[in-house]
């Protein structure tokens, strides 16, 4: 493998490992900062890829807006999952 | 009982899953149908046919147009659906002031600093993106979200004045009317839909055009979003 | 020799950046309160990010680049703290304490 596979590598490990604690959180406050942990590992991986159009949309609505959205969406609903 | 048929149904869906997968072409392999066909065709006259020197800009406004006319009437059809769930703090007579917390004179000041520069990295991002990485929903979600910073620090009821109802109503729409023009002009100076039509400045100004469309639109929609919950959450 | 000065120099920098991000990240995980937490991890950004750039721009030398990379010091440099600063006057507002050893109250 070559430093370039191990990199993607470890952010797939990263992606996985963030994909499965939004899915058990109870505390969705918490979860939707995962989800924008998410998407700036994402961002990594395709910056790396060589994609960086794809690349500055994933930072500026995956962790930018939407994170904001779920906020106000949380502030209306609750923060812990029933 | 449920959980056991659930992990049925899980189990066929990934079985065939996994069995379209491994009829694939290896990823990245340089013998697959698309990378010789299409993916060549693209990489050796996308430039020159296209209008732009970013490849990646000539598949989303020329080749694939019509894919990304249908993007852009979702994300406008999503923002109509919001507004029309009856969100939208405009009709409700006067809104109750909610105890807001004065903003910090630090966070003010060092965001009207920011601000312009960017503003000016968002109107980059939108005018350069047939040359250079980035494009018209790029730049946009990049203004959206500065006019959702200002709304976080200034209060939205500036950026409300900011946005007048009566020109919303048309700027919203921005996006799918000028992809609706543009695949007119086409069929009309060139002969098929989404056409560019042939002397160079004209093609570099329709796609400067669609782009700047884009990025309204998206700006302009992701503005909307958040404005509608924002009312809705103070009311 | 300059030149491996120069890489052994900038190698030191991001070292010295990779330990600020571990000792903030350590102490947003370790410490008591919200302003104990927010006081180590904005030191990630506000001096870890910049030292680390700051590494960068030495080996990357008279370029375009460090244009850039100098832009970006210039904007982390602005923002991180004010970032800061907003976080724990929300957290005040929102009736956040300062956790005090004398009160030995349970840390959150």
């Amino acid at each position: 493998m070559s430093p370039n596979d191990v990199f993607d590598a470890l952010i797939l490990i990263l992606l996985i490992t963030c994909a499965l604690a939004i899915a058990r959180m109870k505390d969705l406050a918490a979860a939707v900062i995962l989800f924008s942990v998410y998407s700036f590992a994402l961002c990594l991986l395709w910056v790396h890829r060589g994609a960086p159009d794809v690349a500055m949309t994933e930072a500026a609505v995956g962790a930018g807006i939407t994170a904001v959205l779920f906020f106000y969406t949380l502030a209306r609903t609750g923060r812990r999952e029933k | 009982m449920r959980n056991a048929l659930a992990l049925l149904i899980v189990i066929v869906l990934a079985g065939l899953m996994m069995a379209g997968v491994s009829q694939l072409p290896p990823p990245g392999s340089p013998d697959g149908a698309v990378h010789r066909h299409v993916a060549a065709h693209y990489i050796d006259g996308g430039t020159e046919a296209g209008g732009a020197p970013n490849l990646v800009t000539a598949v989303l406004l020329n080749y694939r147009a019509l894919d990304t006319y249908g993007e852009v009437v979702v994300i406008f059809a999503a923002l109509v659906a919001v507004l029309a769930v009856g969100l939208s703090g405009h009709s409700r007579g006067p809104r109750r002031q909610p105890d807001e917390l004065p903003v910090s004179p630090v966070v003010d000041r060092i965001i009207r600093l920011l601000a312009p520069f960017i503003a000016l990295f968002a109107l980059f991002m939108i005018l350069e993106g047939h040359v250079l990485p980035g494009g018209g929903f790029q730049g946009g979600v990049v203004l959206g979200a500065l006019l959702i910073l200002l709304s976080l620090v200034l209060g939205p009821r500036r950026i409300r004045r900011m946005l007048p109802t009566p020109a919303l109503f048309w700027t919203r729409a921005i996006a799918p009317l000028v992809f609706a023009l543009t695949a007119i002009a086409g069929l009309a100076l060139a002969g098929w839909l989404f056409a560019l039509p042939e002397p160079a400045w004209l093609r570099e100004l329709i796609l400067v055009g669609l782009e700047l469309a884009i990025g309204i639109g998206a700006a302009l929609a992701l503005v909307g979003f958040y404005l509608s919950l924002e009312a809705d959450h103070h009311d | 020799m300059s030149e491996l000065l120069l890489t052994t120099f900038a190698a030191v920098l991001i070292a010295a950046g990779c330990l600020f991000f571990l000792a903030g990240t350590i102490g947003l995980l370790r410490l008591p309160d919200f302003y104990c937490r927010l006081h180590a991890t904005t030191k990630c950004d506000a001096v870890g990010a910049v030292l680390i750039l700051l590494g960068v721009a030495l080996i990357a030398g008279a370029d375009t680049q460090t244009v850039r990379i100098v832009a970006l010091i210039a904007l982390i440099a602005i923002s991180s703290p004010t970032a800061g600063h907003a976080l724990a006057r929300a957290g005040w507002h929102a009736g956040h304490r300062p956790w005090t050893r004398e009160e030995n109250d349970e840390p959150e």
